[in-house]
Order: structure tokens, then C-alpha cells, then sequence
């Protein structure tokens, strides 16, 4: 379950973008320059909404009030770009990976502060 | 011995121009990331503070190093209380290079910065890659080629390095002569046979270190 609330401040106007979505397949659609990819830049952390709140499931990705501001590498947000970014001095199967090494880290860091 | 009497010109030129280049990467390198990548106040003003000894004649930054290290100057001051002075040693050959070939450096490796697409670091971190990985994995080997060019023009700079040098180490032969000021005193002492052997060496040197990093560069493109 996605909760998303946000006005974001751009050249010429502002964003104001109310989601909720659950189990399910959302589509944006619109012309371009009208926010599409800036949207979805709020919900992975690589850009900043001017203000509102974004929340998955129990977690709060983002919050002005409570100045919360989740980095994207914690939000666990999939983003496919446009252009697909593969990195392009890596393999195939060095591009796989990429992700997969993160994760494995940050769950060896886990379970070492749990201990 | 073999072509030249007195070798250490050139072994003090190659030594003075690794520690330069060293520094200049250490220093250069997260400098050039943050001005491609951040904006600040002021940050006009220190870029061009930075690019400064580019364009500088080298007697303005040989006396101003002289103001730096000399023996009341403010960190030569400091030094001589630690039982150390650097001026008139290779160390301040070493610095004069570092000085004139830093803006070099930092150029290049800000432009290749700024080459590369913000999408790759973003998508590294939705990977959840942390930032110094994604410096390390992403940024670093996809400008690569630029900072490599950065590194041989200062290296190549730090290598001809005169004015400043001159003015910081002297001329102590087997110390402080660097290739550049054993040519200047060469010639004028009408060592003819010298100057030209040490003329021909930097000359073949750097045309290699050229020749080969444009074959280097031709073959590494994505």
C-alpha cells in the first residue's frame, strides 16, 4: 500500500500529486513536461518533494512535517529509467549483480546489529 | 656513464613529478566531484581561486610559495618549530609542481565528472549501492578517461615545471636540479653536450607518455 501526498515546486508550476495505490497496476499518463518522471523521482528518493508525506505500507519514506527524508538506497523503491541506465562498463551479469552484492551487504549489517 | 655524467636531474625530475601527481589525484579528485556536482555560495569565487596558477606567471607563485615555506613565512614558521624545513629541498620542488599542476588535474577531472550521466549514480542508488561504492564502482571507472588525461597533462606540467621551482629549490645539483633547471644552468654555463641530452630525454619522455595515453584512450570507449 503506497500513501503519497506531495506538492513539489518546479520552473513553472507546482506539482500536487495524491496516490494511493494497493495491490495493483497504476499508469501515469500525461504529456511531456507535466511531471511524470519527477512523480516518480519523489517516490524513489532521488528527488525532494517541497513538502507533503509519502508512505509505504507502515513505513514513512518521506515526511516534511516530521522532516523525514529516506535516502534512495534504504527505500527499497525498484526504478526502471527511461534510458535504462545499465552500466555500461560493467557485464551483463556484473549488472545483475550490482544490486544483489547491496542487498547482501546491507542484510550482513543487519544481522550484526542485531546480534 | 652513458650519455650523461650526472643522472640525478632526471631522477629528481621523475621523483618530484610522482609525489606531485600523488597529491595532486588526493587533493584534486574529491574537489573536482564536489564542484561538479554541488552547488554553494561562493562556489564562483573558488573556482577561481583554483584555476588560479594556471595562469599565473611562475615567479608570482614561486614568491608566494616563498611567503608560504620560507623561513618566516606561515607555515615555514610552523615547520621550523617541528624541526623541519622543506625550502630549498626537493620537498619544495615537489610543491612548486603540485601548485601549477593541480588546476590541470582538477579540470579534467571535473569535466569528466559532469560527462557522466546522474541516471547511472541514480540508478545505483535505487540499487541501494552506498555513495562511496557508487564513487568507486560507477563515477570513478565511467570518467576514467578524462581524469587519466588529467593525470598525464599534470604529470607532464609537474615534469617541466621552472619558474617556481627555480625560485623554492634552487639549483643544488643532485638535490634540488631538476631536469628544466639543469637545462637553464647547463646552457649557461655553455655545457652545450648536457642540455642537449636532457633536452632530448624530456622531449622522447613526455612524447611517449602522450603517444602512448591517446593509444590508451582510442581503445577504451563505451
Amino acid at each position: 500500500m503506497l500513501d503519497a501526498l506531495i506538492q513539489k515546486k518546479l520552473c513553472h508550476f507546482t506539482l500536487n500529486i495524491k496516490l494511493q495505490v494497493k495491490n495493483e497496476i497504476l499508469v501515469l499518463w500525461g504529456h511531456s513536461g507535466a511531471g511524470k518522471t519527477t512523480v516518480l523521482q519523489c517516490l524513489a528518493g532521488l528527488a525532494k518533494p517541497s513538502s507533503g508525506l509519502i508512505k509505504l505500507k507502515d513505513q514513512v519514506l518521506y515526511s516534511s512535517e516530521e522532516n523525514i527524508n529516506l535516502s534512495p538506497q534504504i527505500r527499497n523503491v525498484g526504478y526502471l529509467f527511461q534510458d535504462y541506465a545499465l552500466f555500461p562498463h560493467m557485464t551483463v551479469r556484473q549488472n545483475v549483480m550490482y544490486g544483489l552484492k547491496a542487498r547482501r551487504f546491507l542484510k550482513q549489517v543487519l544481522i550484526l546489529w542485531n546480534c | 656513464m652513458f650519455l650523461l655524467a650526472d643522472w640525478s636531474p632526471v631522477l629528481l625530475s621523475l621523483r618530484t613529478a610522482v609525489i606531485a601527481v600523488i597529491a595532486v589525484i588526493i587533493l584534486g579528485l574529491p574537489l573536482a566531484r564536489l564542484m561538479a556536482r554541488r552547488e554553494f555560495p561562493g562556489k564562483d569565487f573558488l573556482e577561481s581561486a583554483i584555476t588560479l596558477p594556471m595562469v599565473l606567471p611562475p615567479s608570482v607563485i614561486g614568491y608566494g610559495l616563498l611567503m608560504l615555506i620560507g623561513k618566516n613565512g606561515l607555515l615555514g614558521q610552523t615547520l621550523a618549530n617541528l624541526g623541519i624545513s622543506i625550502i630549498f629541498t626537493w620537498w619544495a620542488a615537489a610543491l612548486a609542481s603540485t601548485v601549477v599542476a593541480f588546476p590541470l588535474m582538477y579540470q579534467s577531472a571535473k569535466a569528466a565528472f559532469k560527462s557522466v550521466d546522474v541516471n547511472y549514480e541514480n540508478a545505483a542508488r535505487t540499487l541501494g549501492a552506498s555513495e562511496v561504492r557508487i564513487f568507486l564502482t560507477v563515477t570513478l571507472p565511467l570518467a576514467w578517461p578524462g581524469i587519466l588525461a588529467g593525470v598525464v597533462l599534470s604529470f607532464a606540467r609537474a615534469l617541466g615545471e621552472f619558474g617556481a621551482t627555480l625560485m623554492v629549490a634552487g639549483n643544488i645539483p643532485g638535490q634540488t636540479s631538476t631536469i628544466p633547471v639543469a637545462i637553464f644552468f647547463a646552457v649557461d654555463a655553455g655545457d652545450n653536450a648536457t642540455a642537449q641530452t636532457l633536452v632530448a630525454i624530456v622531449t622522447a619522455f613526455s612524447f611517449l607518455v602522450i603517444f602512448w595515453v591517446n593509444r590508451w584512450a582510442k581503445r577504451q570507449n563505451y
